[in-house]
C-alpha cells in the first residue's frame, strides 16, 4: 500500500503546486498582453454586432486611432479622418459642409461618429453600406471630388502604403495583426475598430433613464422628455431606440428598419425635387420615391455636432426645432414625399426651451473628453 | 490541405509526429509529379486594343480632335469578361491568362496618358501611331502603369490551322456580379485598383474615361446601379435596376499574325477601340459628363444606348 511516505506525498503535491501556479502566472501573463476586448457600455446594453472578420482587440484599435489621426492616409497629407470627424464635436465638423484633401468642396456634412458600432446603414442616404469597413472604401478611395484622396492623383495609393514602413507603424502592424505586412484592407479594418470603440451611455439622460437617478435631469429636460416622446411632436418615430436613430441593431435586435426620411427640407420644382446637387436616396436606389430621403442619424451629442441636416443648412438646435414646427421649410413643406410623421406643430416659448432642455441632455462630456478618443500624445512617425 | 491536417497533429507524440512526416513528405511529392504532369502552355490570342475617335487613332498622349478642338483622355480604363471564342461549329468558353492586369474571369485594359509613348522598338508594322509602351510583345515583362492588351487563352480543342484564322471573339464590358459586389480590397490585382473603385456604388467603375481640353473637362463613370444586396435568392441579373454590362462580337476577315514561343503559339489580334462610338451624340462639356448621378439621367441614358448598339470594338484589317 504505501509505496510513497506521506512525505513524498506532501512534498510532491507541493511541486504540483509551484509547477501550476507558474504555469497561471504564465497564462496570466500573455493574456494581459492579448487582453480581451471589453465594450464600454453599461452593464445591461447590448453590445454592438461586429464583423466576424475583424474581431475587436485593443491593438487594432490603437493602430486604427493612430491611422484615424494621420495625415498620411491622404494622398497629398492634406488631412486625416479627424479633420472632418473632430473629437469635440463629436467627431462631427463645425461647418456646413466638409472639403477634400485638394480643397474642392463635398457635398454633405460630416456625420458624428457616436455609437457607429450599433448602425446599419452608414453616410446619410446608402441603403447597402452596412458596415464601417465598406463605408471606409469611400473617404479613402472617391475620387470625384477626393475626400481623403488616397489615391488622387491616379496611382498614389501604392506610395501611400510606403508611409507607413517605419519602425512605429510596423510595430503597431505587428501587434495588431502578428506580423508587418500593411495593406489597405489592414488599414481598414484597423481605423474600423477604432471608430466602433467610440461609444457613449454617459449623457445626464443616461443617468436618469438606465441608472435611476431622478436628479440627472431638471424639470425642464423632463418636460422636453414628454414632447420628445409625444404623439404631438412625433420626434421618437424615427430618432426611437437607445441610439436615437432607427438605423440601429445590436445582438438583440436584428431588425433592419428603412430609415431614410424626407424631411421637406426643400421643393424645387413643386413636385417634390431637391436640389440636384444632392438628390439622397434616389441617388443609390433610383427609386423615384425616395427622392430627398436621408439617413435620421442620432441624437447623442446632437448639441456638439452643429450645424445640422445633411447638408448643414440649419445652424443651431433652436433652428431645427423651429424648422420641424413648420414641418419643412418653405416650399419642402408641400414636399409630396415627405415623411407622414411630418406635420408641424406648435410650441409655446417654455415648451420650445424644455425640449431644447432635453436635447442638451444627450450631451455626454465623457465620451468627447475621453483621452482614448483624442489624437495619441506623440503620433507614430511615417516616412 | 496537408499543412492543416499536420498541424492538427503537432501538438500529438513525437511518434505521432514521425508518422505524419512519413506520410506528409510523400504526398507533397505526389502533388509535385501530377503538378509537373498538368497540360502543357496554352496557345494565346493576344488581343491588342488601339483607342479611335472615329477614323482618328488616339495618339500615345491620347490626344484627339473633336470637330476642330483637341482634346486629350488622361485614363481610359475598362474591365473586360466572359471572354468566349466561336468556330463555325462551336462556342467555347475560355479564360485569360493570369497576370497582373488579369484574372482568369476579368481584365483591365488601362491607356495611361502620361506613360504610353511611341514604341520605337516594337517588332510588328506600325502605323497610324498604333504601337506605343505598354503594348509590348514580351509577355510577362508587363509595364503595370498601363496595359492596352488581352491575353486569352484558346482552348485545346481549337484547330490552329482550320479554326483560328476565322475565329470570332466574344466579351463583355463589366465585372461578373459576384466579383463587383465583393470586398474590392480582398481581391487580386486587378480587381484591387483603386482607380476603378466605385465604392458608393458597392462595386467597380467598369468603365473609366477622364477627359479635357483646353478649358473643359467630361468624365464617363459607367457601372452598376441600383444594386440590392447580392441575394443568393435571386439571380445577379436582377439585383442592379441598370447592370451596365455590354456585349460585343468581333470577327476578323485575314488570318491572325502568329509567332511561335515557348513551345505554344501566339496569335496577335488588332481592335480598335472607338471613343466616338461611345460617346456619340454627346457634346462634350463637364456638364454632360456622365457617373450615373440620377441628374445626369438624359446624358447617361445615350451612351448606354450607344455601347449596346453601335460599333465600340472593331477588327483592325490592314
Amino acid at each position: 500500500m504505501s509505496k510513497f511516505s506521506a512525505r513524498q506525498i506532501i512534498s510532491l503535491i507541493v511541486i504540483g503546486l509551484i509547477f501550476l501556479s507558474l504555469a497561471i502566472l504564465l497564462i496570466a501573463q500573455k493574456s494581459s498582453q492579448r487582453q480581451e476586448f471589453e465594450w464600454n457600455i453599461p452593464a445591461g446594453f447590448p453590445a454592438p454586432n461586429v464583423p466576424v472578420d475583424n474581431p475587436m482587440t485593443y491593438a487594432k484599435i490603437e493602430l486604427g486611432r493612430a491611422l484615424f489621426f494621420e495625415p498620411a492616409l491622404s494622398g497629398n497629407r492634406a488631412m486625416s479622418c479627424s479633420t472632418c470627424h473632430q473629437p469635440e464635436f463629436a467627431f462631427a465638423q463645425n461647418i456646413p459642409l466638409s472639403s477634400g484633401s485638394t480643397g474642392k468642396l463635398l457635398k454633405r456634412n460630416a456625420l458624428a461618429l457616436v455609437n457607429v458600432a450599433y448602425n446599419n446603414n452608414m453616410t446619410w442616404a446608402h441603403p447597402e453600406l452596412n458596415s464601417i469597413e465598406a463605408q471606409m472604401l469611400l473617404p479613402l478611395f472617391s475620387d470625384t471630388p477626393p475626400e481623403m484622396g488616397t489615391n488622387t492623383p491616379l496611382g498614389t495609393s501604392k506610395e501611400v502604403l510606403n508611409r507607413f514602413k517605419t519602425d512605429d507603424y510596423l510595430a503597431l502592424f505587428k501587434n495588431a495583426y502578428g506580423d508587418t505586412e500593411i495593406n489597405y484592407d489592414r488599414i481598414v479594418k484597423a481605423i474600423a475598430s477604432f471608430v466602433r470603440s467610440l461609444t457613449s451611455f454617459n449623457s445626464a439622460f443616461d443617468d436618469y433613464a438606465y441608472r435611476a437617478k431622478d436628479e440627472a435631469l431638471d424639470d425642464k429636460a423632463l418636460r422636453g422628455m414628454e414632447l420628445f416622446f409625444s404623439e404631438r411632436l412625433e420626434c421618437f418615430h424615427c430618432h426611437g431606440g437607445f441610439n436615437f436613430t432607427q438605423s440601429s441593431t445590436h445582438e438583440f435586435q436584428p431588425l433592419d428598419l428603412r430609415p431614410f426620411h424626407n424631411t421637406g427640407l426643400y421643393n424645387v420644382d413643386g413636385k417634390g425635387a431637391y436640389p440636384q446637387t444632392d438628390l439622397g436616396l434616389i441617388e443609390i436606389t433610383r427609386d423615384p420615391k425616395d427622392m430627398g430621403r436621408f439617413r435620421a442619424p442620432t441624437l447623442r451629442n446632437i448639441a456638439y455636432s452643429a450645424p445640422y441636416m445633411h447638408d448643414g443648412s440649419l445652424n443651431t438646435l433652436v433652428d431645427v426645432i423651429n424648422f420641424y414646427a413648420a414641418g419643412g421649410r418653405g416650399k419642402g413643406i408641400n414636399n409630396p414625399f415627405k415623411s407622414q410623421f411630418i406635420r408641424g406643430f406648435e410650441l409655446t416659448k417654455q415648451e420650445h426651451e424644455d425640449l431644447l432642455a432635453f436635447l442638451n441632455s444627450l450631451s455626454d462630456e465623457s465620451f468627447t473628453n475621453n483621452p482614448a478618443h483624442n489624437a495619441p500624445v506623440s503620433m507614430p512617425k511615417t516616412h | 490541405m496537408i499543412k492543416s491536417l499536420s498541424n492538427q497533429y503537432i501538438v500529438k507524440t513525437l511518434k505521432q509526429r514521425f508518422i505524419v512526416r512519413c506520410f506528409t513528405w510523400p504526398s507533397i511529392l505526389l502533388i509535385l509529379a501530377a503538378c509537373s504532369k498538368a497540360p502543357s502552355t496554352p496557345n494565346i490570342l493576344k488581343l491588342d486594343f488601339f483607342p479611335y475617335y472615329g477614323d482618328q487613332a488616339l495618339n500615345c498622349q491620347l490626344q484627339f480632335e473633336v470637330q476642330g478642338e483637341r482634346w486629350q483622355a488622361q485614363t481610359i480604363g475598362l474591365y473586360i469578361s466572359d471572354l468566349e471564342v466561336a468556330t463555325q461549329h462551336q462556342s467555347i468558353k475560355t479564360q485569360l491568362q493570369e497576370n497582373v492586369w488579369q484574372t482568369k474571369e476579368s481584365g483591365l485594359l488601362w491607356f495611361n496618358s502620361q506613360v504610353l509613348t511611341e514604341n520605337t522598338t516594337a517588332t510588328t508594322p506600325s502605323s497610324n501611331n498604333r504601337y506605343c509602351k505598354g503594348n509590348d510583345e514580351n509577355i510577362g515583362e508587363q509595364d503595370t502603369r498601363a496595359n492596352t492588351s488581352l491575353l486569352v487563352e484558346l482552348p485545346s480543342e481549337l484547330d490552329l490551322n482550320d479554326d483560328i484564322p476565322q475565329l470570332k471573339v466574344s466579351f463583355t464590358i463589366g465585372l461578373p456580379f459576384d466579383t463587383n459586389h465583393a470586398n474590392p480590397l480582398l481581391q487580386p490585382s486587378p480587381i484591387n485598383t483603386p482607380d476603378m473603385f466605385w465604392s458608393w456604388r458597392n462595386g467597380h467603375k467598369f468603365v473609366r474615361v477622364d477627359m479635357r481640353n483646353n478649358d473643359n473637362s467630361w468624365s464617363l463613370h459607367l457601372g452598376s446601379v441600383g444594386c440590392s444586396s447580392a441575394s443568393s435568392l435571386r439571380a445577379p441579373d436582377n439585383a442592379c435596376q441598370q447592370a451596365n454590362r455590354f456585349s460585343y462580337t468581333i470577327a476578323g476577315n485575314k488570318p491572325l499574325l502568329r509567332l511561335n514561343r515557348q513551345g505554344a503559339t501566339l496569335h496577335t489580334q488588332d481592335i480598335k477601340l472607338d471613343i466616338g462610338a461611345i460617346i456619340q451624340g454627346i457634346t462634350l462639356s463637364q456638364e454632360t459628363s456622365c457617373m450615373f448621378d440620377y441628374s445626369e439621367q438624359s446624358q447617361c441614358s445615350q451612351i448606354t444606348q450607344n455601347l449596346s448598339a453601335n460599333t465600340v470594338f472593331e477588327v483592325i484589317n490592314e
